[in-house]
């Protein structure tokens, strides 16, 4: 018999490694059995990375867009009159808390807007002051800029060639979905004169719908092109506008010296230069020519707006997802603001009225922001809100926005805010003028927190219920291992018969599950990832195919769904795929463990 | 000093527990069979030859009594030791052959040899094994049926490879437990004469439970198991 040396020296358990890894290989390729853990364990995945990511990528747009609003910190007066000493307050925090990169005061208002020579139309908005370009220090402001994308500094006067250039690039994108909606509104029309029944009624829907759209897009081409030549126009208007100006004033203060006249008994002729008849109607040309100069007139710097892109009837989105605009740069709105400041009393309810012209629009991706925001200079607003310096009352402004350094998490938000705080309470000790002005300083996620909560509550129960996903598969798992070990009994034994430990058959089964979770989560997270990346398209097919779409472009800010994976969330979740493969393979192999050999090889 | 027995077995005595009752399978068994030689256990149903066999294996540990594997008392060893001498100097053979259903032949055959490896030793000696696993086979007769599963062959084939796979690590000593139970006689003689043939070649020690006297007969020496003691 041979004995050698080498088999009284027990060999350690991590020598005999091979033979491990080989059967789990032949395991899992020759048993179907385990095929059915792991299309649960890649079902699971799949879902749970494409659920997570798209919810995850709302709330991200959202935390965007609100911190892309208001900045890092929010800084807001407990008084309905708004925030006093905004500037001091600016300074004082940027000079004594070290973290504070950038500030800026903020109006909010709320008032009307219309559009010149559209009765009809008018609309509600919320109106924001801003300071620009100071404003992209603290915010994102300039990155939803359409018209000035890519200038950096963005203003509310930037050089019109770059608005003529712009404009011109969107007249061509939107005259290349009107190509292609002439091209389907034509073989659809040639398909109906062969149709009949429902499909000639769905045909005619069709087309109509498409007639709609071209007649929009064709407004919409007329009105740039009249934003265009807004653009255009030079000082000559500002000088006719004067000389106008000037002519209707003479001809006024002499209708009023004649009326006065009159008044007193005296005979209009008594005003030699005055014709009732033809200067009356000479007044009556001037107003209306002055109305007409008015909305041709590119406004100065301090009467400009750049208007939400979502604002209702401004512009609409095709089925292609492209963005039509009917406000361009250089067209004109009248804004109704309705003061927030002093002089508020039921008495005095007028509004104050702007004229502006378009610089720009602006989009944060957010919907209820998109569609009520107008933004216009700080100082404007500050006047027509009734918040400028007035008497011994100083400008307030309704809130001032912080930018802070770095990429701070909310628990170092919440300290920095603390600093804040404590700053302007000793600067208010010391300066009887700042005596009255209480604070209250947020973060942007406690000031979004109505906004941002049940968004986080969404996600939260989407992971719950992928999460019940999970428990249902380790039990599949558990399940099918369980199965897999009473079927290998016998092969326990053997394996046990030529030298294999307890641990080492052991950790077969547990390699095994590991692997099955492995294989299956890979696959899972490719087939997530590539959901994900392709959500659009995948969502544009199924509209077609399914004629029902949950996602209507025409109808949401959002260009597209979010389609970014977050491959953090990829990580841990191929973790714990991996860990619920291994538990639910550890009863089961324990099992395997304990098995005697013996009554292994006697099974049946 | 004279070679020690292969196997020596003294005083060994197994109880099982069925439910409440205990059924004393061997009694004090003692015997020895030398290097080389080719003995048969024989005996009724129920005698014990398999758990002797089991015994001897090292599958199983004995309530009382002692078993030397060429010399080494293996009371004294514990489970990583016995798991050793499993791995390099037994091989066994069972009635229900117990091949692995995932491998093929070849890979049924290489098995032991690949628990016996480390990962990184199995590349330095995967190409030796699969030449030995094939020579053994080849002898064998399934030199055409290295790439089939065990579903795919007969009987007599499952159990010729599941001595290929109890020869490939070359043990000293071979256990064989009712080997042509499932097989017609004439399968079962060519089995045995394999055996035989193995035991001549390759000196080893085989200890062979049978039920079957012709086959017995054939062995060097037959041990006779009645109510769990050796008859006389």
């Amino acid at each position: 018999m041979k004995h050698t040396d080498e088999t009284s020296v027990p060999r350690k358990f991590d020598e005999e490694q091979m033979y491990k890894l080989f059967l789990c290989v032949r395991f899992l390729v020759r048993r179907p059995i385990a095929y059915l853990a792991m299309i649960c364990v890649f079902l699971v995945v799949a879902l749970m990375i494409s659920a997570v990511s798209i919810m995850s990528g709302f709330l991200h747009k959202i935390e965007v867009a609100a911190k892309g609003l208001f900045g890092d910190i929010i800084v807001e007066s407990d008084s309905q009159h708004g925030l006093a000493c905004y500037d001091d307050l600016m300074r004082e925090v940027k000079a004594k808390v070290p973290q504070v990169e950038a500030a800026s005061p903020f109006i909010l208002s709320y008032g009307m807007l219309r559009i010149p020579g559209q009765d009809h139309y008018r609309q509600a908005v919320q109106i924001a002051g801003i300071r620009l370009p100071e404003r992209v220090d603290v915010t994102d402001f300039g990155k939803g800029l359409f018209f000035q994308a890519g200038q950096g500094k963005p203003t509310f006067d930037p050089p019109r060639k770059i608005l003529e250039e712009r404009i011109v690039d969107d007249r061509k994108a939107i005259e290349g979905v009107r190509a292609v909606m002439q091209a389907e509104l034509k073989e659809k029309t040639d398909k109906l004169a062969g149709a009949s029944g429902a499909k000639a009624e769905e045909l005619k829907n069709q087309i109509a719908s498409l007639e709609n759209y071209i007649g929009r897009i064709n407004t919409a081409l007329y009105l740039h092109e009249q934003g265009t030549w807004f653009l255009k126009s030079t000082g000559g208007i500002d000088a006719e506008i004067a000389r106008v100006e000037q002519k209707l004033e003479r001809l006024n203060a002499m209708q009023s010296a004649a009326r006065t006249l009159y008044g007193m008994g005296w005979a209009y002729r008594a005003l030699a230069e005055w014709d009732e008849q033809r200067d009356g109607n000479a007044i009556k040309m001037m107003e209306s020519q002055l109305s007409s100069l008015y909305d041709k007139r590119f406004e100065p710097p301090s009467n400009r707006v750049i208007l939400g892109l979502g604002v209702s009837g401004l512009s609409f989105r095709t089925p292609q997802g492209q963005t039509v605009r009917y406000m361009v740069p250089g067209m004109k709105v009248v804004l109704y603001v309705y003061p927030l400041g002093r002089n508020v009393s039921l008495t005095n309810m007028s509004a104050n009225t702007a004229r502006l012209t378009v610089v720009d629009d602006c989009r944060t991706d957010v919907y209820s922001i998109d569609s009520e925001f107008v933004w216009m200079p700080f100082e404007t607003l500050q006047k027509l809100n009734n918040m400028d310096a007035f008497g011994d009352m100083p400008a307030r402004c309704s809130q001032v926005h912080i930018k802070v350094r770095g990429q701070p998490d909310e628990a170092a938000l919440r300290e920095i805010c603390r600093k804040i705080d404590g700053v302007w309470s000793r600067y208010r000790q010391v300066n009887p003028q700042a005596a009255n002005t209480l604070i209250e300083v947020r973060t942007w996620r406690q000031r979004q927190e109505r906004v941002i909560a049940p968004l986080e509550s969404q996600r939260t129960l989407a992971i719950i219920i992928c999460g019940m996903g999970w428990v249902v598969t380790f039990i599949l798992i558990v399940v099918v291992f369980y199965i897999i070990v009473v079927h290998k009994t016998p092969d326990i034994g053997v394996l046990k018969a030529i030298g294999a430990s307890g641990t080492g058959v052991a950790s077969i089964f547990l390699i095994y599950g590991a692997l099955v979770g492995l294989i299956g989560s890979a696959l899972g997270s490719v087939a997530g990832c590539y959901i994900v990346k392709y959500i659009n398209p995948i969502h544009d097919l199924a509209g077609k195919y399914l004629g029902y779409q949950i996602w209507r472009k025409e109808n949401y800010m959002f260009a597209e769904i979010p389609n970014e994976v977050d491959m953090t969330t990829v990580a841990v979740i191929i973790a714990s795929a991996i860990i619920a493969g291994l538990l639910g393979a550890l009863i089961p192999s324990i099992r395997a463990a304990r098995m005697q050999p013996v009554e292994s090889l006697r099974y049946e | 000093m004279s070679e020690p027995a292969a196997v020596k077995v003294h005083g060994l005595h197994k109880a099982y527990r069925m439910g409440k009752v205990e059924l004393h399978v061997l009694k004090g068994v003692s015997f020895d069979v030398a290097k080389g030689e080719f003995a048969a256990i024989v005996g009724a149903s129920g005698s014990g030859k398999s758990t002797l066999l089991h015994l001897i294996g090292l599958l199983d540990r004995p309530n009382k009594g002692a078993i030397e594997l060429a010399g080494r008392d293996t009371g004294k060893m514990g489970s990583s030791g016995r798991n050793a001498i499993r791995r390099r100097d037994v091989g066994f053979v069972f009635q229900f052959y117990h091949l692995l259903g995932e491998l093929n032949v070849l890979e049924n055959i290489i098995l032991p040899a690949m628990v016996d490896s480390s990962a990184a030793g199995w590349l330095g000696r995967s190409g030796a094994a699969k030449k030995r696993a094939a020579e053994i086979a080849d002898r064998l007769g399934l030199g055409e049926r290295l790439k089939h599963r065990p579903s795919e062959l007969s009987g007599g084939e499952r159990q010729r490879v599941a001595i290929a796979r109890a020869l490939m690590n070359r043990p000293g000593l071979l256990l064989a437990d009712e080997p042509t139970g499932n097989l017609d006689s004439n399968t079962g003689r060519q089995i045995i004469d394999q055996m035989m043939e193995f035991n001549r070649s390759e000196k080893q020690t085989i200890i062979m439970v049978t039920h079957d006297q012709s086959l017995a007969a054939r062995a060097h020496s037959v041990l006779k198991l009645q109510d769990g003691k050796l008859a006389d």
